[in-house]
């Protein structure tokens, strides 16, 4: 199997709603951006995959408006109805699979355009659960009181990984919230749905993000330091909340196996510098902690408080300011992976760390994460 | 620079819209069972595979881990009463919640089942919910065959009207 590496990334600055610019506009932007980063034409692109979802663009066959903006204009083109994690998994299969020597991945998101708890809410299914009106917020408060019920979790953990990602995101100039906080404010912020306050939680965000991909014998095309895909693994879980123990990620921690097993990992805490993780709630930042291997279970709030996870610990998490900072659904997977490559090239700017070899990118699907795409990047 | 100059002078436009789309779901015959013995006879069923040893609840037609189909013997009744697994008590309100908040959502483990329901939690003192606690369904008095049959389950013990 050639090796693939991501061979240049684009962001747009994420905001709260972005009113001058629509959908395909951002995707332009992000399109010349990352052919901008690399140096590349779009000629020298083979292939094209996008990421959207019908219900949040108001439209059906959404992928089907930004082919243009991505200039997919006469190309092979596909699309990704989920996190841009597995956008990206399927560009890669792409050329692993030899079809393609390079690929685009594309997403996008103006989550402020629809209504997340009606959005959220059309994720349940519409026999059962859909009429209770649960969505992404209520659901997760179950999972955060799974989470302390069966593991003896702390919202005061949780507090200090909102305070930490939020301080991050005051060094990264795309995030959207970057803000100074204590734990006392966290602590004593809106309740939401219990155990979950307003700054357990993250915003809804618009945005967009790309990524070229490319083969070994490709990689030269672009002026960048290739980063490498070393890794990467997926899984899912059964759909109905209570077919699963919420507090135990088992598909995180299948996800994650395998990509340790393709990256050569065989101590993660040894061998991985740093992650970016889809931490939409201040809890799931410590309970992906432990779903990936980096702790035991109910020992992810340790780390937080230990410092371990901090820019300047052992295990800086989450150094972009996380999907607390900004979350623009769909993108933001990607998002995890233009960071930690980034982070390895060594050009992150003000939020660049000090050892970036071997970073870890991480999305969900569905809720409570009900589905986990992990992907280990590396230098070398 | 011109092109600045045109972004800087137009004021950008917004349209509000909005999508309604009718749909008629099909439950199926294992989910129809289910709310047939809900509305006629305030029963909750639940279908059990026999490989896997797992009752499941709301019914499955087939066992979602091995795919075995579920026979005649494997339906069985489940409940009333269970325990409180795990519950979130809701302050934001939203369009698509049946009611007003702050109301609780729970996971309940009935009596005889292997796995989970969704359902509200009311009819009590929201601040002496605990996880763990025993509780009963309150179903309505008309009811029309869908999963908003059961009103809400509330801790055993508790008055309701």
């Amino acid at each position: 199997m050639k090796r693939v590496a991501v061979v240049g990334v684009a962001q747009t600055r994420f905001e709260r709603r972005i009113i001058d610019r629509n959908l395909a506009d951002l995707v332009y932007e992000v399109t010349t951006g990352v052919l901008d980063d690399a140096e590349m034409s779009i000629d020298q692109i083979d292939n094209v995959i996008t990421v959207s979802n019908d219900f949040w663009d108001g439209r059906t066959i959404s992928s089907m408006a930004v082919m243009d903006a991505c200039g997919a204009y006469g190309k092979n083109v596909s699309t990704v109805e989920g996190d841009g994690t597995f956008g990206a998994l399927y560009g890669a299969m792409r050329i692993w699979s030899g079809s393609f020597g390079t690929t685009l991945v594309v997403a996008h998101s103006k989550s402020s355009e629809g209504s997340l708890p009606l959005i959220t809410n059309a994720m349940f299914d519409p026999i059962y659960y859909r009429p209770l009106g649960l969505d992404a917020i209520s659901s997760s408060a179950l999972q955060a009181q799974a989470y302390i019920d069966r593991r003896g979790a702390r919202a005061e953990d949780w507090a200090m990984i909102s305070v930490k990602n939020h301080g991050n995101a005051k060094l990264n100039p795309l995030a959207q919230l970057p803000m100074d906080l204590t734990v006392e404010q966290v602590l004593t912020s809106r309740r939401i749905a219990d155990p979950l306050r307003l700054l357990d939680c993250s915003p809804i965000s618009d945005g967009a993000c790309a990524l070229i991909l490319a083969a070994e014998d490709r990689v030269s095309q672009s002026k960048q330091k290739p980063v490498w895909l070393k890794g990467v693994g997926y899984a899912a879980e059964l759909h109905y909340l209570g077919d699963r123990d919420l507090s135990q990620p088992q598909a995180l921690t299948q996800a994650a196996k395998q990509a340790y097993r393709m990256a050569g990992i065989s101590s993660p805490r040894e061998q991985i510098d740093f992650l970016e993780i889809y931490d939409a709630f201040s809890y799931m930042e410590s309970l992906w902690l432990e779903g990936l291997g980096f702790c035991e279970p109910g020992e992810g709030g340790k780390l937080t408080r230990e410092g371990v996870t901090r820019r300047e610990g052992r295990l800086p998490v989450n150094p972009s300011g996380g999907v607390l900072s900004a979350h623009a659904v769909l993108v933001a997977g990607l998002v995890r992976m233009a960071e930690v490559t980034l982070q390895i090239r060594g050009t992150a700017g003000a939020h660049q760390l000090g050892k970036a070899r071997s970073g870890l990118a991480h999305g969900i699907n569905g809720p409570c994460g009900q589905s986990h795409c992990v992907w280990i990047l590396g230098k070398d | 620079m011109m092109v600045d100059e045109w972004r800087r002078q137009t004021k950008p436009i917004v349209y509000e819209g909005g999508i309604h789309m009718p749909y008629s779901w099909t439950v199926g015959r294992t989910g129809s069972r289910f709310f047939i013995e809900l509305r006629d006879n305030g029963r909750i069923m639940a279908t059990r595979c026999t490989q896997c040893n797992v009752v499941w609840v709301p019914p499955r037609l087939r066992c979602p881990v091995c795919l075995r189909q579920i026979e005649n013997d494997d339906w069985r009744e489940v409940g009333p009463l269970g325990n409180l697994r795990h519950f979130t008590i809701v302050r934001y309100e939203q369009p698509a919640q049946p009611m007003k908040p702050p109301f609780a959502y729970g996971l309940i483990d009935l009596d005889g089942a292997d796995r989970a329901i969704v359902h509200f939690i009311l009819g009590a003192d929201l601040s002496q919910l605990k996880s763990g606690m025993r509780v009963r369904p309150v179903f309505k008095q008309d009811r029309s065959g869908s999963f908003l049959d059961i009103n809400y389950f509330t801790p055993v013990g508790e008055k309701t009207e």
